[in-house]
């Protein structure tokens, strides 16, 4: 009879019982997390504040923990000045430079005017294409 | 003492069971991290620690009091010159080097037709290294990152004295 492995599996066993309650608790809030995960699905959100013929401000929503980093916004019209930090949980108000303002809205008027948007979470780059 | 190096090897299994600490450090992108030994682990998802991960904790709790008490028998049995053979400690590390690999096979195969996307995972074991996920018109580049820590080189002198011991139980028989 090996007493070890007797004893060793009794001790375990007994440990896991005793920490039971610790078990229900960090199920339930556990699946809470989980839940509020999905809901970052339709994270950072982008919306444009105002617009003239020289700027657009684009306001940009960030519901996660961590600071997110734009780098850059390029289309064939408009670019971003400078990369902005926008911080946990928080917003920013980016300032996108139009270059040709008729030019532009000609293009977005044709579905043409594509912008690439470079973004930066932790280690993570994020390059996407979207059509305005 | 008939078994000294079996009695080291004991020894020093236990003390390495016993320091709450992480052996590796495993990163996709910064976003999913993971530290984590045999006995433990602790995952961090964009920022936030995972709560669920402390069930698995407590099971993991459970199995690092399982093997103490071996290696404690372990002890008693071999100061009192009777052998005893627990290779659990022997294997433990060696484990960490199987598990990039079994990555690297969910990540390109398993994922990669999941998410009906091509992933480049790339192979790695130890180190840092770039791994691409390209749709139509996103492309994500992550880093990943996998590393021992200072415990996980530790955690190979018990594997070491376990080879050296059956080295020697073969010369004399």
């Amino acid at each position: 009879m090996n007493w070890g492995k007797v004893v060793g599996i009794l001790f375990a066993l007994l440990y896991i019982f005793l920490s039971f309650n610790a078990l229900q608790t960090d199920f339930y809030s556990g699946f809470q997390q989980i839940k509020s995960f999905i809901g970052l699905q339709d994270n950072l959100r982008f919306s444009v504040v105002s617009s003239n013929s020289s700027t657009i401000i684009l306001k940009v929503e960030n519901p996660l923990n961590v600071s997110i980093i734009v780098y850059n916004i390029t289309g064939d019209y408009v670019y971003l000045e400078k990369s902005y930090v926008i911080p946990p949980q928080g917003s920013e108000n980016l300032v996108l430079k139009v270059t040709n303002y008729n030019a532009l809205i000609n293009k977005i008027n044709k579905n043409e005017e594509t912008i690439t948007i470079s973004l930066r979470i932790l280690n993570t780059t994020i390059n996407e294409v979207e059509t305005l | 003492m008939k078994y000294p190096i079996l009695f080291s090897y004991y020894i020093i299994s236990l003390i390495i069971v016993l320091i709450p600490f992480p052996w590796w450090y495993y990163s996709v992108g910064g976003i999913f991290q993971v530290f984590d030994s045999p006995f433990q682990v602790n995952i961090i998802f964009f920022g936030e620690n995972l709560i669920l991960a402390q069930i698995l904790n407590i099971l993991l709790n459970a199995f690092r009091i399982y093997v103490a008490i071996n290696l404690i028998y372990g002890i008693i049995l071999i100061a009192r010159n009777k052998m005893h053979r627990y290779s659990t400690m022997f294997w433990l590390p060696i484990f960490y080097f199987i598990d990039p690999i079994i990555l690297y096979f969910v990540f390109n195969y398993f994922l990669g037709q999941l998410l009906h996307e091509p992933i480049s995972y790339p192979f790695l074991i130890i180190g840092e290294e770039n791994l691409t996920i390209s749709s139509q018109n996103t492309n994500i580049q992550m880093t990943i990152i996998s590393e021992p820590t200072l415990l996980f080189w530790i955690s190979l002198i018990p594997t070491a004295l376990y080879i050296l011991f059956l080295l020697k139980e073969r010369k004399v028989s």
